[in-house]
């Protein structure tokens, strides 16, 4: 499947990409009377296709814990007490 | 199979501390251990703390990578639109109604998280019990 990439996308674009996900049957987007394409949300995807999503996080999550392992437990705890609180608007 | 809300604090720690109890849920998720539940709102939050300079020098992501995670980490997961109201009466942190009406309206089994200012003092909201990472493994076992 071809994947476009958004990131660079306008902001109004990235907002109604990301409000149509939550649609479990997924959207059809249509133009001028003629059907354009079909997005399909991720817990559609063939199985294939979840192994290798899957296999793409486990490995964000172990290039991350490698570099943060470097760290002390104790400042990266402060950092996420921190920005957790920035966040949820605390500071 | 048992469903279960991750709070945020969870997710970071999950990205951050290798040996930490967060990581071993976020893996059993990854092994399919349970069903994780998720909303628009906990994937915004959790995209808010990622691209925050002081944790981003510690995961090291590129704002793609970033997406990346945020967009394929619902694979497995039941998405809600975590709407449902939260009674006032309820004593909780504001930032905590995202996190209890997705409780409400998936009716999952557990909620993990490390607040325990707010959240595990509840013990339980609705049908959702609400546990530390630890006691979340020691249930799937």
């Amino acid at each position: 499947m071809k994947r476009l990439k958004v990131d660079k996308a306008a902001p109004a674009v990235k907002k109604f990409l990301q409000s149509l996900s939550i649609d479990a049957n997924g959207v059809e987007v249509e133009l001028g009377g003629q059907l354009l394409c079909k997005i399909v949300p991720p817990n559609q995807l063939s199985d294939v296709e979840k192994v290798a999503h899957l296999a793409d996080l486990r490995e964000l999550l172990q290039r991350s814990r490698a570099r943060s392992q470097r760290i002390s437990p104790r400042i990266i705890e402060r950092d996420i007490r921190t920005a957790l609180a920035t966040v949820r608007g605390k500071r | 199979m048992v469903t279960a809300i991750l709070d945020t604090n969870v997710f970071i720690r999950a990205a951050l501390r290798p040996a930490s109890p967060s990581a071993r849920v976020v893996d059993a998720y990854l092994d399919g251990k349970f069903q994780l539940i998720l909303s628009h709102a906990v994937l915004e939050e959790l995209m808010a703390v990622f691209i925050l300079p002081a944790i981003r020098q510690h995961h090291g992501w590129s704002d793609e990578e970033i997406l990346d995670f945020l967009i394929k980490l619902p694979v497995g997961a039941a998405l809600f639109p975590g709407r449902a109201p939260v009674p006032a009466s309820i004593p909780r942190d504001v930032s905590d109604i995202k996190i209890l009406s997705l409780a409400h309206e998936s009716e999952a089994d557990y909620l993990v998280t490390k607040d325990g200012r707010h959240l595990l003092r509840l013990k339980e909201y609705r049908r959702t019990r609400i546990v530390t990472p630890t006691q979340f493994l020691a249930s799937l076992s």
